[in-house]
């Protein structure tokens, strides 16, 4: 394990800890490919909780069928608004890359270990 | 390795006991709710400590000394892949739920700064906060990775609040845990006399408000260094109608009488400080303790006492997790501090689950 990072002291004694980027695995594109998964994964059930949510309420209320859902087609304003919302669904799950690609994540070295 | 393992069947007298920070939206609760689904999984789920077990079992005699056996089990756990696992998925799902939790309360920043503001002119809780108030070098750590700490941030205490949940997976969602422990093991002073209370580092209040509950009659008081935890505890009692008080005050200078409480509450709160700090809070609940009134302390075990898995866990925890004094607490010896200070045992102390648990009195 590395640690690295500016918050790596305590002011007064304590354990020395790891900074805002710790790596855990040997190839730091490891410890980023595992929060992407993390990531995608909170993401994803985010959707399955909403969807649970609207087809249960639509069902109660008998507004939409299956088929009226596979036909469905967003006007250019729906459209604005989910592409909003579709890049911070990106940015979300590739912060990590994001964070590799800005020198914040590097390689652990011998003098890095414990 | 839940922290506290208590029967809460009989704890709740009232069915929403507690007032959960509203987040921004529904996705934000879905995500979050997904993180502590994350937590658990880390905790129980992927059953990191048993694997860990099969192969450290010669490493529970607790006679060796912690620190030499923590060194073996370390060796033995870099060898094993699922650890790495298990160290990334433990650091990333605190990372993930302050993120969620800070953005989604920022959102919507002003309406709970103005419920925080809107709550100090009400009652019955009251709130004691000093203009003049230093905060100590030591409380400068961003504890279980908090995004500014406990006391940087207005909204620190409903960051906190939300945090815990979680942290609880969802076992003290209405502060069970808080009110078993209140409830039903905390024992009286040997006379039976309790008419003032002290909750040392209260943080949002939750033992302070349950400490009333149990003794309506007495006066309790939470205190912290934190204004935005005493101020979101205040809120919190307000809208619970709880008459507590909440004081800004330190734990090493109380500011209090000698002898002027008849118990003192520590819920988690040793482990969050340096030695110096711990031998000045030791030397204050001395001075403040009335002879004969009960000082209860519950937190983190003595590692003297660990298994392997725990002594594995406590080190990633105090430097992955911003328990900065987490290990100053752990690898001392508790009970000799107290006798070091004057206390004698006031009650058999106990673990309910990593939880150790400490029932000390002062000579009559």
């Amino acid at each position: 394990m590395t640690e690295r990072g500016p918050s790596g002291q305590t002011p007064e004694g304590g354990a020395p800890l790891a900074g805002d980027y710790p790596v855990y695995f040997k190839d730091p594109v490891q410890d980023a490919m595992m929060n992407m998964i993390l990531e995608l994964s909170a993401q994803l059930w985010m959707s399955m909780d909403r969807l649970y949510a609207l087809e249960d309420l639509l069902a109660r209320q008998g507004v939409v069928t299956a088929a009226a859902l596979d036909g469905y087609h967003p006007d250019a304003e729906r459209v604005a608004v989910l592409k909003t919302r579709r890049e911070r669904f990106t940015h979300d799950i590739l912060r990590d890359l994001k964070l590799l690609t800005e020198g914040a994540v590097s390689a652990p070295t011998e003098t890095d270990k414990e | 390795m839940p922290l506290m393992e208590v029967d809460t069947s009989k704890a709740l007298k009232r069915n929403n006991a507690t007032i959960l920070p509203e987040l921004a939206s529904r996705e934000d609760e879905s995500y979050l709710d997904f993180v502590e689904s994350l937590r658990s999984f880390v905790l129980d789920g992927m059953q990191f400590e048993q694997q860990l077990a099969t192969r450290t079992g010669h490493l529970e005699d607790t006679s060796e000394p912690p620190a030499e056996r923590l060194e073996k089990v370390r060796e033995i756990a870099e060898d094993m892949p699922i650890a790495r696992v298990r160290d990334r998925l433990m650091r990333s799902q605190q990372e993930m739920k302050w993120r969620r939790i800070c953005s989604s309360l920022d959102a919507r920043r002003d309406i709970h700064l103005g419920k925080l503001e809107a709550a100090e002119t009400r009652g019955p809780a009251r709130l004691e906060l000093d203009p003049g108030f230093e905060q100590p070098e030591y409380a400068n750590v961003h504890f279980h990775l908090q995004p500014n700490g406990y006391h940087k941030d207005p909204l620190a205490g409903f960051r906190y609040h939300y945090g815990t949940k979680i942290f609880f997976v969802g076992d003290n969602d209405k502060d069970q845990l808080h009110a078993s422990l209140v409830q039903n093991h905390l024992p009286l002073p040997a006379d039976g006399r309790v008419e003032r209370i002290l909750d040392l580092a209260c943080s949002v209040g939750q033992s302070t408000t349950a400490l009333k509950e149990r003794f309506p009659q007495a006066d309790v008081t939470g205190i912290d260094h934190s204004e935005p935890m005493l101020r979101c505890a205040h809120h919190r009692a307000v809208e619970l109608g709880i008459d507590v008080c909440f004081s800004q005050r330190l734990v090493e200078n109380t500011g209090y009488e000698d002898n002027s409480f008849d118990i003192v509450f520590s819920f988690i709160l040793f482990h969050e400080i340096p030695m110096r700090i711990i031998r000045e809070a030791l030397a204050e609940v001395s001075r403040v303790l009335r002879p004969g009134g009960m000082f209860a302390v519950y937190d983190f075990m003595m590692a003297s006492g660990m298994t392997p898995a725990q002594l594995y866990h406590r080190h990633f925890d105090s430097r992955h997790n911003g328990e900065a004094y987490g290990d100053d607490f752990c690898y001392t010896d508790f009970d000799g501090l107290l006798e070091e200070y004057g206390f004698v045992p006031a009650a058999p102390g106990k673990h309910l689950g990593t939880t150790q648990v400490w029932y000390a009195t002062l000579a009559q």
